[in-house]
């Protein structure tokens, strides 16, 4: 029995070894990986293909202890082409040498002409590879290429890609953009009775330029243009309102209000700024921080007809005050309240209308809510929803509270 | 010297040995399948097929209370004769034998479609085996006393996971509540085999030290195992959605990629691969030893242990012949595992019991040798 | 002289067998007829063959003839420049020739010459009978009267004898005798007793065993005064001689487990034991485990409490490290000083050998793993820092890994075995010179030296040198794993590991329990170490015959109040 139990002992080492032995088929040293922090997605100039725009890290440029930082970025931007995206991600290796490595991606930028033909094509990928992360961010590029934003750069963040993540997610703190991540895109997606929204990346340069530029026209001297440094500064950008979709297609965009409008009914206001006009004079204002919100869609069939109640909840500080007010009183507190309760009706009024009436797009999950409270109802309008969201009644009934005054109670008023 | 700890099982160890078989490698896989039948209510199919389990453990306590010292091969010799008895034992040993099988597969496919898309699939196959072999080999007295390490292991990384996802979690994507019974019923049947893997208790009551508590372990595990199941199903819905957990292939592997507590607490996969390895050893280990019981028991050996070697030998080449895909696995353990596994989980006993019941046949070992291999001290 | 040789063999063996020495009465009585040609044997042994024959032999007689006893003890061990024998004469009336015999340095000189000599040779003026001493008489009146020595034993083997002279008493012959007097006169010089070098402590006992077996003894039998406390002893090694001392409370350790003990160590035929680290090699269950099965202190407080937890020690002359069996894995990690401060640190401390001693296990093999295969599972700022310190590393993280923990075990055999001074030197160039250069030099990465200090440090947490050792070992193979198969392949040998630790038993007790077979009850000195009010039981595989250990009920607190 020893003996046998030896022999064994030796085949099960030996054919360990030669497991190991021919071993290290995954093994890529982490220098050696070519880090992708962020993808642009466009379309090819060669018809059906797309251009996949990519940056990927160069360690030895970035900044540690022991050495300066390199002159640039520490990025390397590519563009690569294909007939589909993992066509155009596996051509990368002609120009790079390297297997992309995908699992520190953070940003997914789409531009708004390939989000026109549908998203699910291209974030398959994305999806179904074990390397990307679904918490990458899905934004779309308005008004600009895929490509131009992943080469720009930001003055705080050395990884540009890392930059627009943060300008995604620093949305909480105004409230009138959105931050989505491809797990929630595809959920929405993929759900009935709910539509997806995507952030909206735009530039903010552009403006600035052009008065550059006018101005060296009228000064005659051509040799100025290039010297100005904002002519020469990268485009700096800015992520503000939403993209919305229907199915997988672009529908159109919300502006600042109408996003603030959808993020009310979705309970997702974090925080944000309500500007209100002051009671005594309506040229000078009030500016309201707030710091919490509910927010709830209750829809029912009333009659036939789909009624959706939407019911907010906020909470607020006095930010600051522009005109003489006396915050002692109740009164005056009571007065703010109730024209915020204007703001926040208005501003989810404004939604509705957009998404109704325009994109006819049902971004705020009307249907999933109706499938929630009453599967039997839903059942019938299921197949007809896209004719029935738009017909939808909307009560809004907001309740906004004030609970703190902070530091000063009336404004320093000069005498 | 073996004075200071019984050689046997604890009917602790032996629910907890369920607890691991049922739950170890099934977490990964189960939510897709439930929620492609029962969408938002998959979790209500798990609740539902959990019956399916606690019966199997009832069949096989009882049985086992009627012939202590034996295994359901051996018993069912005694009960249907020899020439069915036979049948019905060679029928056991090729169940284990191929339940491994798929359970092996599995084990190499996620490894190799989550984490090291390079490597070939055998190597996973074969050291998996390698390590089971060395498991099997020392008997379930030394598997029960892994598994007290790794289970509570396995459980607390479950719930670390499953607590990280909590930001993530909304509570409305449960809703409405039991929309379709039909789907709730489909799904309950997807996920039925993996609650009847109970069945191993039939091979393990004879290394029990107090074959009463049987019953106990087994209906236990069984609930454990299926409430952890139905908190992983809870989870995958609430952050994916009833609709998109039934298109992810493994969805708690997706979830624990998913998690993000404030951007710093990111990327805990290695914890799904830790409950991956670890409860998956168990699992195929203890299959693995019933394998090579019912094998040797059938075939009269006085050792399991000489079985050993060529069972694992069998469970690597027809894992890796037997299917081509991913898709062919859960296919088959969704659908054509319920024609095949749970006639044999569920209605082999189930007409075993009632024979014997009938004939009135009780009894201990008689000649027949019980897990006599299993007793003896493991030298390194 | 082959049957000889046999008797003799097959005699000494059983007699070691049973644990005994036989004594020279028996050995008359089982090879009586012998005894002339024994005589002649041992007068005229020559060769170094016949010598070392005669060595081995139990049944060397006394003979009546002082000198031929002289010669057979000078015969046995050669000139020996460090034997003494005092010839002397005793009465004046009828003078009978004695001898002392004794080994200079072994022997206490002041003894000899106070309680021995000086009394022998006063002897003639009262006691002498008028007829002057016969050779009987003086003997008697010797041992009975004369001598105050503390203890005297008779012998009829010089072999026995010989053992005695060998290891600190005198021998004293009489003429006409054919026995000879053992007078204890031990003393030889030991090192003092210090504190612990290898388990210190900043609160308890400061007392470490020292090289005599005697002094060990009494060090554990001053903290257990019990009359149960037994110091059962046999020799062991046929050049060495060594005394071993197995030591039990009787009524709570279990019987076989001392029988046991002393089976194994009963078995062991060698020719010396230097340390007790020789016996640690001959009674362990899995001799290829690189896991210790028995633990050594040299801490007489912690062979106290073992034996109060019905476990066994083992001391061995010589060596001032104690063997204490059964051994399960966790008291590797249990440090006396949880015992002595008050418990809610060691609740802490604990914590923290068990990370570390994983930590040193797995840690370089998690970065291999990590940065060459699971870089998804890296925060990405940290990858990048990583991918950055990499820069122009010309080995993959394997090879490098590898090179420097070597580099680190050779720097730490240098440190240790070099005198202090120098160390300390070793210890600047290699940690900081070395290192600080292959990172400037750009062959480490600077994540690498850290990775290896921090195993090293972690390393060093581990209270138990051995069990330190047995994980510095499978550190190496297990990184040969994480670079083959990644996270995979260090859990794949973490679980060879796991099921070799739970299938291993020291003397009967499971190696890991209580946490594998996991028994609820004995955790309470697992990781926590609960109150000594609360810990009223003792650890369930060894002190199941007495299992209370402290009366229930004793949690202080303030007096409570009366209405």
């Amino acid at each position: 029995m020893t003996r046998f139990r030896r022999s064994i002992v030796l085949a099960g080492l030996v054919l360990t070894l030669l497991l190991l032995g021919t071993s290290c088929w995954n093994a890529v040293e982490l220098d050696r990986r070519a880090l992708v922090m962020g993808v642009g997605i466009d379309k090819a100039k060669e018809e059906g293909k797309i251009a996949l725009t990519v940056q990927i890290v160069k360690p030895g440029q970035l900044p540690t202890p022991r050495r300066a930082p390199g002159p640039g970025p520490p990025v390397w931007v590519v563009t690569s082409t294909g007939y589909t995206v993992f066509d155009a991600v596996r051509n990368f290796v002609l120009q790079s040498g390297r297997k992309l490595f995908w699992a520190h991606m953070v940003v997914i930028v789409i531009s708004e002409e390939v989000a026109r033909e549908g998203l699910a094509p291209v974030l398959d990928f994305f999806d179904r590879d074990a390397e990307p992360r679904r918490l990458s961010k899905v934004i779309i590029a308005k008004g600009i290429a895929a490509k131009e934003i992943m080469k720009g750069q930001h003055e705080l963040e050395t990884i540009p890609a890392a930059a627009i993540r943060d300008l995604v997610e620093g949305f909480t703190s105004v409230s009138t953009a959105v931050s989505v991540n491809l797990n929630e895109f595809l959920k929405r997606m993929s759900a009935g009775g709910v539509e997806p929204v995507a952030a909206r990346i735009e530039v903010v340069a552009a403006e600035e330029r052009e008065k550059a530029e006018e101005k060296a026209l009228q000064s005659g001297d051509d040799g100025g243009m290039a010297e100005d440094p904002r002519l020469k500064a990268p485009p700096r950008f800015r992520v503000t309102g939403a993209a919305v979709f229907k199915g997988d297609r672009l529908a159109g965009w919300l502006n600042r209000p109408e996003t603030r409008g959808y993020l009310w009914t979705q309970g997702k206001v974090v925080s944000g700024i309500v500007v209100l006009k002051c009671p005594q004079n309506e040229k000078e204002t009030i500016g309201i921080e707030l710091i919490r919100s509910e927010g709830e869609i209750k829809p029912r069939v009333q009659e036939g007809r789909v009624v959706a109640e939407v019911k907010v909840k906020a909470e607020a500080h006095v930010g600051d005050v522009l005109c003489p007010l006396d915050l002692t009183k109740p009164e005056t507190l009571r007065l703010l309240e109730k024209r915020m309760n204007t703001v926040i009706e208005n501003e989810v009024r404004a939604a509705f209308r957009k998404a109704q009436e325009g994109l006819r797009a049902d971004i705020f999950g009307v249907g999933a809510a109706l499938h929630r409270s009453s599967p039997g109802q839903w059942k019938k309008l299921k197949d007809r929803w896209d004719e029935v969201f738009p017909e939808v009644q909307v009560e809004i009934k907001a309740d906004a509270k004030i609970r703190r005054v902070n530091l000063v109670l009336k404004p320093a008023q000069p005498k | 010297m073996n004075n200071t700890s019984s050689v046997r099982l604890s009917g602790r160890q032996a629910m907890w040995l369920v607890v691991t078989t049922i739950l170890a490698t099934t977490l990964i896989f189960l939510p897709a399948w439930v929620a492609a039948e029962a969408k938002q209510d998959a979790w209500l199919s798990v609740l539902l097929s959990m019956v399916v389990g606690v019966v199997t453990a009832w069949l096989v306590s009882t049985l086992g209370r009627r012939f202590p010292d034996l295994t359901i091969v051996q018993y069912g010799e005694r009960i249907l004769g020899r020439v069915l008895g036979k049948v019905v034992g060679l029928v056991y040993a090729a169940f284990f034998l191929h339940i491994n099988t798929v359970i092996v597969r599995e084990f190499g496919e996620l490894l190799l479609t989550g984490f090291m898309p390079e490597t070939p699939l055998v190597v996973f196959i074969g050291t998996i085996i390698v390590v089971a072999a060395y498991g099997a080999w020392a008997g379930p007295e030394v598997l029960a006393r892994v598994n007290d390490f790794i289970l509570p292991v396995i459980l607390f990384l479950l719930g670390v996971s499953l607590f990280l996802l909590v930001n993530q979690a909304n509570l409305a994507a449960l809703l409405p509540l039991a929309e379709e019974p039909a789907g709730i019923v489909r799904g309950a049947l997807a996920s039925a085999v993996f609650f009847s893997e109970v069945i191993i208790l039939a091979m393990l009551i004879p290394s029990l030290n107090l074959r009463s508590e049987a019953a106990r372990a087994g209906v236990l595990g069984v609930l454990v195992a299926g409430f952890s199941l139905m908190a992983v199903t809870v989870f995958a819905t609430m952050v994916f959605g009833g609709e998109r957990v039934a298109n992810l292939t493994f969805p708690y592997l997706a979830l624990t990629r998913i998690v993000s507590v404030r951007g710093i607490v990111e990327r805990v996969e290695f914890l799904a691969l830790g409950i991956w390895v670890l409860g998956g050893f168990v699992k195929i280990s203890v299959f693995y030893y019933a394998a090579a019981l019912a094998s040797s028991q059938w075939l009269g050996l006085r050792e399991y242990r000489s079985t050993v070697v060529p069972i694992g030998l069998a469970i690597g080449f027809l894992s890796v012949i037997q299917f081509e895909n991913i898709d062919q696995i859960s296919s088959f353990l969704t659908t054509a595992a319920l024609f095949a596994y749970l006639p044999v989980t569920l209605g082999l006993p189930a007409l075993l019991l009632i024979l014997a019941t009938l004939r009135g046949l009780k009894g201990g070992s008689g000649t027949a040798p019980g897990p006599r291999g299993a007793d003896k001290e493991v030298s390194p | 002289m082959s049957w000889l040789r046999d008797l003799m063999v097959r005699m000494k063996y059983e007699g070691v067998r049973q644990g005994k020495t036989r004594t020279a009465r028996e050995v008359y009585r089982d090879a009586g007829e012998l005894q002339g040609e024994i005589e002649d044997w041992v007068r005229t042994a020559e060769n170094e063959r016949e010598k070392d024959l005669l060595w081995r032999l139990h049944q060397i007689p006394v003979l009546k003839n002082l000198g031929a006893n002289l010669t057979a003890i000078k015969n046995l061990l050669g000139n020996s420049g460090d034997l003494d024998i005092r010839t002397f004469v005793v009465g004046a009336r009828n003078p009978v020739r004695c001898a002392l015999v004794f080994v200079e340095g072994m022997s206490d000189k002041h003894v000899i010459r106070e309680s021995i000599l000086k009394p022998l040779m006063h002897l003639g003026r009262q006691e002498e009978p008028s007829r002057g001493f016969s050779s009987a008489t003086a003997f008697e009146v010797i041992r009975d009267f004369s001598l105050s020595a503390g203890d005297v034993e008779e012998v009829r083997d010089i072999r026995e004898v010989l053992n005695s002279v060998l290891s600190g008493d005198s021998a004293l012959f009489v003429e006409g005798e054919p026995r000879a007097m053992i007078v204890a006169s031990k003393g030889f010089k030991h090192r003092s007793i210090t504190e612990p070098d290898t388990e210190t402590i900043i609160r308890g006992p400061r007392e470490a065993f020292v090289e005599a077996i005697r002094v060990n003894t009494s060090l554990t039998r001053r903290r257990l005064k019990t009359h149960n406390l037994r110091v059962d002893e046999i020799k062991v090694g046929y050049l060495s001689e060594t005394k071993v001392a197995v030591l039990y409370v009787k009524g709570l350790a279990q019987e076989d487990l001392v029988r046991e003990v002393k089976d194994r160590l009963g078995r062991i035929q060698t020719d010396t034991i230097l340390d007790s680290g020789y016996l640690e090699d001959y009674i362990e269950d899995h001799p290829f485990s690189p896991f210790p099965q028995v633990q050594n202190t040299e801490r007489p407080d912690k062979v106290a409490a073992a034996l109060a937890e019905g476990r066994v020690a083992i001391l061995a002359d010589g060596s001032p490290f104690a063997l204490i069996v059964p051994t399960t894995f966790h008291m590797f990690l249990q440090a006396p000083e949880d015992y002595y401060e008050r418990p809610h640190i060691a609740v802490l401390l604990r914590s923290i050998r068990w990370f570390s001693l994983v930590l040193a296990l797995v840690f370089p093999s998690f970065y291999v793993a990590a940065t060459t295969f699971h870089q998804e599972m890296i925060p990405t700022s940290l990858a990048l820092s990583i991918a950055a310190g990499r820069q122009g590393v010309p080995f993959p993280a394997v090879v490098e890994a590898l090179t420097m923990e070597v580099l680190f075990e050779i720097l730490r055999e240098a440190g240790v075995r070099l005198p202090r001074m120098i160390g300390n030197a070793i210890s600047i160039v290699g940690a900081l010179v070395l290192g600080q250069a292959a990172v400037a030099a750009g062959i480490v990465s600077p994540i690498m030296v850290i990775v290896v200090g921090v195993t090293a440090i972690a390393s060093f947490v581990v209270p138990a040198f051995s069990a330190a050792i047995s994980v510095r070992i499978l550190r190496f193979p297990m990184m040969v794993f994480a670079a083959s198969l990644g996270l995979y392949g260090v859990m794949w040998f973490s679980l060879l590991i796991m099921i070799h630790l739970v299938s291993m038993r020291s003397f009967g007790v499971a190696y890991l329990s209580p946490m594998a077979p996991l028994q609820v009850g004995n955790l309470k000195d697992f990781y926590v170490r609960v109150p000594w009010w609360a810990m009223y039981t003792r650890p369930k595989p060894f002190g199941r015959r007495d299992p209370k250990r402290a009366e229930l009920r004793q949690k202080p607190g303030p007096p409570t109040e009366r209405p």
